[in-house]
């Protein structure tokens, strides 16, 4: 059953159904984790400006690369504008920047982090025109919620989204935002995709019995339910062991009660608190 | 120097949440499993004595502050809103004087410097005086010497905001508390430059209440669009201050201003509930005390239907 299918997004490019990300890693631990992670055959890489190490990425990447083998066409790279660069305003100089960052000529998905109040009608229309110039393969947002696409799409776009991302996990399946995406043909990446493994994921009699009858860990029962659910878990590990152990799940398959019951697990759960993070979210 | 200053009870006490348990910033939610919380107040010093939660069965917060505008109520529900679950409440506790405005001054963007709201300033007027403030505490000469001598020879006192809260009496006789609620009245015609309370509005008030109906609007409609059902509560004072806000005064400051604001938000109001007024609910002419603001909260939140009776 070892299949590891490609999203494809509403442009045609394709992108890998699973993603490490590399938030506030310095250097040794991204270069263990990266490597270790291209080795297992994970192939996508999510930062963002805001995380401060988009040059250790950078970095990391190009020696990973190199020590492996592997060609940039071969890995997936996100990364995100921050709510201070949207301010700025100077998105085309933003992107630029995030490229030198990343030592590479294009970034394959490129993310608008938050929709920053008053500003992020602006730089999406901004990020459709470096899109335009081929400098990023695909663009999306993060944190979006269907409030903020329709006012987005009230001012019209040329571009319609290609991905957003934002917090999906059994605790939180949003399934209105979910429905809406769908329709509209936009690919999801799912953040906290384990909820953190808070207690209340650990000590669930429905995925503990469903991990179990698969012979699985809880966390790659839920992996998979993100993978058969298309959305895509972009998640941090620092535990090499616990990476390959999350991307041991495409040979076995969930059925369609146990997708169901995962899911009967949602009560609007979300462990980030958006405000805190965007005020006038 | 500064570095010691920091390590003051002085220095501390001139900040908010310091300790991150009020306000559900970056760093409260990483020590912190709950979410979606079915209430918040807002409000300056009335809200912050009127609600008190403890032991009944909702889970909320008490944003409230003396002293706190309705910039920063607002500012803050910007910040930290997230906290709500679909559907839950905002109280804008309302204050004899919500709908006039007053100048706020360098300790008042200051007490909010250390709440992580990813640099946007709760009280916008000051800010960047405030930071250079908290930053540099000797510039605030007398007083940072002072509190340095007392760490130095460790003879700091330690102060306790809240010690009224804890209070399930009033400690004032009623000539004590004629006179408090006779210094609040002044006070008041001081601070607003209010020579008659039955005279209309000033020339500055009504420009105070043109930007405060503004901000309320603001702050209702953000409420709105989110999902979220901001009410407003008007608590209860002592017998003794409520025979001063005669009905002429309270259409002018109170009900004029809400009419002004014209959003059509549930109004609960307790300012003439006699059974909320007896001085023994309050720790002075104005503020309920421990047991006032347990009875208080839950009779509000038995009104709005979030707790049985």
């Amino acid at each position: 059953m070892s299949m590891v299918e490609y999203i494809c997004l509403n442009n045609g490019a394709q992108m890998p159904p699973i993603v490490e990300t590399t938030n506030w890693m310095d250097y040794p631990t991204m270069k263990r984790q990266v490597a270790e992670g291209l080795k297992i055959g994970f192939r996508a890489f999510d930062t963002a400006r805001d995380y401060g190490n988009e040059h250790i990425v950078g970095q990391v990447i190009k020696e990973c690369l190199k020590e492996q083998g592997l060609k940039r066409e071969d890995i997936f790279i996100t990364t995100k504008i921050g709510n201070s660069q949207q301010v700025l305003g100077n998105i085309e100089e933003q992107i630029e920047l995030s490229l030198r960052n990343l030592q590479t000529d294009y970034v394959d998905l490129w993310l608008m982090h938050w929709p920053y109040p008053g500003r992020y009608v602006d730089t999406w229309h901004k990020m459709e025109k470096v899109y335009l110039s081929g400098r990023v393969k695909a663009i999306g947002m993060a944190n979006f919620r269907i409030r903020h696409f329709e006012h987005l799409f009230k001012d019209g776009v040329e571009i319609m989204p290609h991905c957003v991302q934002f917090e999906l996990s059994p605790l939180r399946t949003a399934n209105n935002l979910v429905r809406y995406c769908r329709e509209r043909n936009i690919a999801i990446q799912a953040y906290s995709p384990l909820c953190r493994m808070i207690p209340r994921i650990n000590s669930s009699k429905i995925l503990n019995e469903i991990a179990v009858a698969h012979h699985k860990t809880i966390a790659q029962t839920i992996l998979r339910w993100h993978i058969q659910n298309q959305t895509v878990p972009v998640f941090k590990s620092l535990n090499p062991n616990r990476l390959k152990e999350n991307y041991d799940i495409f040979d076995f398959e969930l059925s369609n009660i146990e997708m169901q019951q995962i899911a009967s697990l949602d009560e609007d759960y979300k462990y980030h608190i958006e405000s805190a993070s965007c005020p006038g979210y | 120097m500064n570095n010691h200053l920091y390590n003051t009870e002085w220095y501390k006490s001139l900040f908010l949440d310091i300790d991150h348990e009020t306000y559900p910033d970056n760093t409260w939610y990483r020590n912190h499993d709950e979410r979606n919380f079915d209430l918040v107040n807002l409000g300056s010093s009335g809200g912050k004595w009127a609600f008190d939660y403890a032991g009944l069965n909702i889970k909320a917060m008490n944003w409230a502050q003396q002293p706190q505008t309705l910039v920063e109520d607002y500012n803050l529900l910007r910040c930290f809103h997230s906290i709500l679950r679909k559907g839950g409440y905002v109280i804008i506790t309302i204050m004899p004087f919500t709908g006039v405005n007053k100048q706020t001054g360098l300790y008042d963007a200051l007490k909010y410097l250390k709440l992580d709201t990813q640099g946007e300033p709760i009280e916008p007027h000051l800010y960047h005086e405030a930071k250079r403030y908290a930053d540099n505490p000797l510039l605030f000469g007398r007083p940072a010497y002072h509190a340095l001598k007392q760490y130095l020879l460790k003879q700091e006192l330690k102060t306790d905001r809240n010690c009224n809260a804890c209070l399930d009496y009033n400690p004032m006789t009623e000539e004590q508390l004629e006179k408090d609620a006779d210094m609040w009245m002044k006070g008041w015609k001081q601070q607003f430059s209010i020579s008659d309370f039955e005279a209309p509005l000033t020339a500055q008030n009504q420009l105070g209440r043109k930007y405060r109906v503004r901000i309320m609007r603001e702050l209702i409609d953000f409420c709105a669009e989110r999902g979220y059902k901001p009410i407003y509560v008007i608590p209860p004072v002592t017998l003794f201050l409520s025979k001063k806000f005669t009905p002429r005064f309270r259409d002018i400051y109170i009900y004029d201003y809400l009419k002004e604001v014209e959003r059509d938000i549930p109004l609960l109001d307790y300012s003439n509930k006699e059974d909320l007024m007896g001085s023994e609910l309050y720790f002075n002419s104005f503020f309920l005390n421990k047991k006032g603001a347990r009875l208080f909260t839950k009779q509000v939140l038995t009104d709005i239907g979030v707790i049985k009776s």
